[in-house]
């Protein structure tokens, strides 16, 4: 296996050393992997990814860039093996997404979604989701800063609608 | 709208929730109002979270009330299916509605109640039935007298409070 390695510079200026084949999870440093798009220190810049954010990105996509290879499936792995190796992988995006708070959440899907990474997309949505079902509307709008823009009369009208989903 | 995320990543999350957590949020902010009734939003949601159709009898629940139009279901017993709650309502069924019987479903905003209408056709008459959830009964409804058409499609087409059925006349 190929182990090239790139590096990667936030928009803060943290420069991070990646392997090529992890980077390309992300569409948009695939892309720029192939225009050369790289700054004066040879570092391919994201102007929209904190470092922070970014640290956990490539976190992300070292963990899963033995998924794409292409030489795993000539292998024949057995249903078992290929379950239990998606079991561990479930129980590392378990524990990676546990370990943050919904705030980073919300920035780690802005960066999952300029980088266009469409699994980690996938998993901080369902994580997110996960975190809202069975609250308030009042709660959800403080997760997610959010004006009540209702009159109370509108409001109450959409409540009695749905007053079903209130019990 | 919310202050971090744009609206395509507002509906990604959206879609992995249940159509109950959906009706509540409803009233978080006009945005997402917007978002939940928009037809795309159904189309996203089929595709992420497909309702099942779970034919378990332990999840048969007689008491439940029909909050969907998404018409009846019928296997023999004529069976309601609510995909929200994901309850059913089987419709007692005193030798009224036969399997090839014309069907109709829908909310009748007067009563607040939801209905079924079923054709009982002889040669000589066409008598319309109804079925209130509300009172859990039959009634006999109109009485058309010397029907001269034939239904296209068993089931009606419920529209702007209305149930219609495609007919076709008798005479050439």
């Amino acid at each position: 296996m190929s182990s090239n390695m790139i590096m990667l510079k936030s928009s803060d200026g943290a420069s991070f050393e990646i392997e090529e084949a992890a980077a390309r999870k992300s569409k948009i440093i695939a892309n720029m992997i192939e225009v050369e798009c790289v700054d004066e220190d040879k570092a391919i810049p994201l102007q929209n990814v904190t470092g922070n954010i970014l640290a956990l990105v490539i976190e992300y996509c070292n963990k899963h860039i033995v998924d794409d290879d292409d030489d795993v499936a000539t292998e024949e792995a057995s249903e078992e093996e290929e379950e239990a190796k998606k079991k561990k992988v479930d129980d590392w995006e378990a524990e990676f997404m546990n370990s943050m708070s919904l705030e980073t959440m919300f920035e780690l899907l802005l960066a999952a979604n300029y980088l266009n990474i469409k699994s980690l997309i996938d998993l901080v949505c369902q994580t997110i989701a996960n975190n809202i079902k069975d609250k308030t509307p009042e709660e959800v709008r403080k997760i997610f800063s959010i004006e009540n823009d209702f009159t109370p009369e509108e409001e109450e009208e959409i409540r009695k609608e749905n007053a079903w989903a209130f019990g | 709208m919310s202050k971090f995320l744009p609206e395509e990543l507002d509906v990604e999350i959206l879609v992995r929730l249940s159509t109950k957590d959906l009706a509540r949020f409803k009233c978080v902010c006009k945005t997402w109002r917007g978002l939940i009734n928009h037809r795309r939003f159904a189309q996203r949601y089929q595709y992420i979270s497909p309702l099942e159709f779970p034919l378990d009898q332990s999840m048969i629940d007689e008491s439940t009330c029909v909050l969907h139009c998404d018409g009846p279901l019928k296997n023999h017993t004529l069976m309601v299916w609510n995909p929200s709650s994901k309850h059913f309502k089987i419709v007692p069924n005193p030798g009224i509605y036969q399997d090839s019987s014309i069907l109709g479903f829908g909310y009748d905003p007067v009563y607040d109640d939801y209905k079924v209408v079923t054709f009982i056709d002889r040669l000589d008459s066409s008598t319309a039935h109804v079925f209130d959830f509300r009172t859990d009964s039959w009634r006999e409804s109109v009485r058309i007298p010397i029907p001269d058409w034939h239904y296209r499609e068993r089931r009606g087409t419920f529209l702007d409070q209305c149930l219609y059925w495609i007919t076709m006349s008798h005479a050439v």
